[in-house]
């Protein structure tokens, strides 16, 4: 017995000693996670509009052309169940805070991120924003909360082909964008990714949502709802229940709270081909015409 | 839990330290100890599930019992009619209903008889056509007086529930199982040795071959109206080798497991890949299931030992069933008898018994008429494979119409694609390595023999590295869903 486990403890040491260099090296490089989660928990007094969401307003809205101080704290697949948790956290903190901005994209009321198909960036909040987010003990590594291929990708690209491992500016908005740029391909993938198998999430999220409106009521902070511009090869893709379901909900909350706002932008004309990356992120210029109609709507 | 996750990587190893340190108290606690991480172990997937294990184990413990202590045989009879009722009924209720109330509902329609659906939503529990048949098997036997019932219900319910097999075999018969739970089992180095070789095997068989062909094999087959024929055959070999790395590699995990644990487990795949004829690929084919339909429903029947007309009959019936026993969808029915049509020539020129041996025994390459019989064999399990595979059966009349048109021979559109490329030599490898460790219980059995330490650990890294490469995605057994 003794023989084969020392057999066996031989035989996985160097898988091991692998396994805890590569966690070390992965967790090493700054990343938005810590950066986002830094800039909140040393400075939220100092924040007047919060936005939080999704990769549609990391990209979306750029703080610099607001009037008031703004932070984003989005991130790509950060769903409600995850703006829900951050603004928990950072709320009795955020004692200036005057606005909280937050996307109500196609998918927003439908999915999660804790149980969705992009359920493996939850470790990014259990290890960098320090948030109970998941049940999973593989959350708390990076080695294995992800795939061998994966990880040894990641390292190249950081350690070998000097590539950022930020994407998001001092303000928290996301600069590098690194998707490709294709109009057709893209609505498709979106499209299929965002549209909900079931609306079995849909009472929560609109759940959570309303605690963050109430607290924000209670406490005399403004709350803008919008929905992003989406180009056309991705909106005219949309399942009209979905959709329907979204406005009408966005209708019930406007409806009932007095500090809330909604603007649906999904079709706005003025938003055209050279303002997105692909057929749902804006790029710069997108960002700077969305950050500054948020901007007058405050 | 899966056996290709980091959950299981955690529990075997746990359950492996405790088990072998209660070596010293008793058998009955080692025994224990398994039944409650078996139980633990299925309980994961859903703890209902366990509420039906521990019904099957109660009955046919109960049941083999009374059956030992009457001498009248149609008191003997009706009690195993019970045990047959209550396993074919849990296994006919959450596996078939659906499937006829469905066939009843439209066939009244069909007879302008509209009647609205009588279809229930019941979720299939893990592993259920598995345990069914192990207990079943058991109490026919205490029946056929071929084995003595059990009082020790610990060993029983540990047997039935045993995790290495539990929910996708190899379906073990009672008369070589349940004895090694009253034997007392030490540690045996070089078995355990053997084990982890065998895991690691059928980890790569899964991991490496069965996910990366899946991949390939699901975007042929649901798209297969836009695909050459040569790729629409690609899809169908990815397929073959898809489901035999699943379901051998699996097998292989579990007899490896439990081979840690001491208990010896029936070879379930005996290389089928390289048989010469369909008879043969059926000997090495998921072999506990063809002996369970050979011994408990082919020999009763008559077996071949009959006329012709019966024996005939006797093969639509084995073949038949076995197609339905993987599910309710008359795919799996008309590729059992897609496999019965390919057997029955054999059989009636009693050529099914030709190819015992290994193929090659003895020999580093097959002959040129093996090499052909191989191939000819495979390209007929292939294209039974596609009913196997096809959502319903339109789509696999559709699939194979297209596959044989005049873009058969044209280059397969996906070869492009450098996965596939990288997919077939990690089949070719596997076949390889298969090829050579063919006279044995599985392809590594002799690495520790033949290899010196140097090369034998090279291999084994190069296996875990890309294992890991592969690994992470934890993709379910096929042969969970039957």
């Amino acid at each position: 017995m003794k023989k084969f486990i020392k057999r066996i403890l031989i035989l996985l040491t160097p898988i091991l000693v692998v396994a805890i260099i590569m966690e070390v090296l992965l967790q090493m490089p700054l990343n938005d996670f810590k950066i986002k989660n830094d800039y909140l928990a040393n400075h939220s007094s100092e924040i007047e509009t919060l936005v939080l969401g999704s990769s549609h307003s990391l990209y979306g809205v750029n703080p610099a052309y607001f009037t008031s101080k703004t932070y984003n704290a989005a991130y790509a697949a950060q769903l409600i169940d995850i703006d829900y948790e951050i603004f928990n956290k950072y709320k009795d903190s955020l004692t200036g805070l005057k606005n909280l901005i937050i996307p109500i994209s196609y998918f927003t009321l439908f999915n999660d991120l804790k149980t969705g198909n992009e359920s493996f960036r939850t470790k990014d909040y259990l290890l960098y924003y320090n948030m109970d987010v998941s049940n999973s003990f593989t959350d708390y590594s990076e080695v294995l909360s992800s795939r061998f291929k994966v990880n040894v990708r990641r390292l190249k690209s950081y350690y070998i082909n000097n590539k950022p491992s930020v994407i998001c500016d001092e303000s928290g908005w996301g600069t590098v964008f690194d998707l490709p740029h294709n109009f057709d391909e893209s609505a498709t993938i979106a499209f299929n990714r965002h549209t909900a198998e079931t609306f079995d999430n849909f009472n929560n999220n609109v759940e959570m949502l309303t605690s963050m409106i109430e607290w924000s009521e209670a406490n005399g902070v403004h709350v803008v709802l919008f929905t992003p511009p989406g180009y056309k090869t991705y909106s005219s893709l949309f399942q009209e229940k979905q959709l329907q379901l979204t406005k009408s909900t966005m209708l019930k909350l406007v409806n009932e709270y007095k500090n809330c706002e909604y603007f649906n932008l999904l079709k706005s004309t003025d938003f055209v081909e050279a303002d997105y990356y692909d057929a749902d992120h804006l790029n710069k210029e997108g960002a700077k015409k969305l950050s500054k109609i948020l901007n007058d709507k405050l | 839990m899966l056996f290709n996750s980091i959950d299981f990587a955690i529990f075997l190893p746990v359950v492996f330290a405790i088990y072998w340190l209660a070596q010293k108290l008793s058998l009955q606690i080692q025994n224990l100890i398994l039944l409650i991480a078996s139980y633990f172990f299925y309980g994961l997937w859903d703890w209902r599930f366990l509420l039906l294990v521990a019904f099957s184990t109660v009955v046919d413990y109960t049941v083999a019992n009374s059956i030992e202590k009457s001498s009248d045989l149609k008191t003997r009879k009706n009690l195993l009619l019970i045990s047959v009722f209550v396993n074919l009924g849990l296994l006919g209720f959450f596996k078939y209903y659906n499937f006829f109330i469905d066939n009843f509902t439209e066939t009244f329609s069909f007879f302008g008889q509209p009647i609205g659906s009588l279809s229930l939503n019941i979720i299939l529990p893990v592993g259920i056509s598995f345990y069914t048949f192990q207990t079943l098997s058991y109490t026919i036997d205490v029946y056929r007086k071929k084995l003595k019932p059990t009082k020790d219900f610990i060993s029983f319910a540990t047997f039935v529930s045993f995790f290495p097999q539990l929910v996708a075999g190899p379906i073990e018969r009672a008369t070589n199982l349940l004895p090694q739970f009253y034997t007392k089992r030490t540690f045996n180095y070089a078995k355990s040795v053997d084990g982890m070789r065998q895991i690691l095997w059928g980890l790569f068989k899964k991991v490496v071959i069965a996910d990366n062909a899946a991949q390939y094999a699901n975007q042929i087959f649901n798209n297969s109206d836009d695909y050459s024929g040569s790729t629409l055959v690609l899809g169908a070999v990815m397929f073959a080798f898809q489901i035999y790395g699943d379901f051998s590699g699996y097998s292989d995990v579990a007899i490896g497991t439990a081979r840690l644990f001491g208990f010896e487990l029936k070879q379930n795949f005996a290389f089928p890949y390289f048989s010469r004829d369909i008879a043969e690929f059926w000997r090495r084919w998921h072999i506990s299931l063809s002996t369970w339909f050979r011994d408990y429903v082919y020999f009763p029947l008559g077996g071949s030992r009959v006329g012709s007309f019966t024996k005939v009959r006797n093969t639509f019936i084995i073949f038949l069933i076995s197609g339905f026993w993987h599910g309710s969808n008359w795919t799996f029915i008309v590729w059992g008898l897609l496999n019965a049509i390919y057997f029955l020539p054999l059989l009636l020129t009693n050529n099914n018994r030709n190819n015992i041996d290994v193929v090659a025994q003895g020999k580093m390459l097959p002959s040129l008429k093996d090499f052909l019989a191989i191939i000819y064999t495979f390209s007929l399990t292939t294209v039974a494979w596609v009913f196997f595979r096809a959502d319903n059966l339109s789509h696999a009349f559709s699939y194979l119409s297209n596959m044989f048109s005049v873009s058969l021979f044209s280059i397969p559109e996906m070869l492009n694609d450098k996965g596939v490329l990288i997919t077939l030599f990690y089949i070719f490898m596997m076949l390889v390595i298969e090829w050579f460790g063919r006279e044995q219980e599985y392809a590594l059995a002799s690495l520790g023999i033949k290899l010196n330490k140097t090369v034998r650990y090279t291999m084994y890294y190069a296996m875990i590295i890309v294992l890991l490469w592969f690994g992470g995605e934890e993709q379910a057994f096929v042969y969970f869903q039957f």
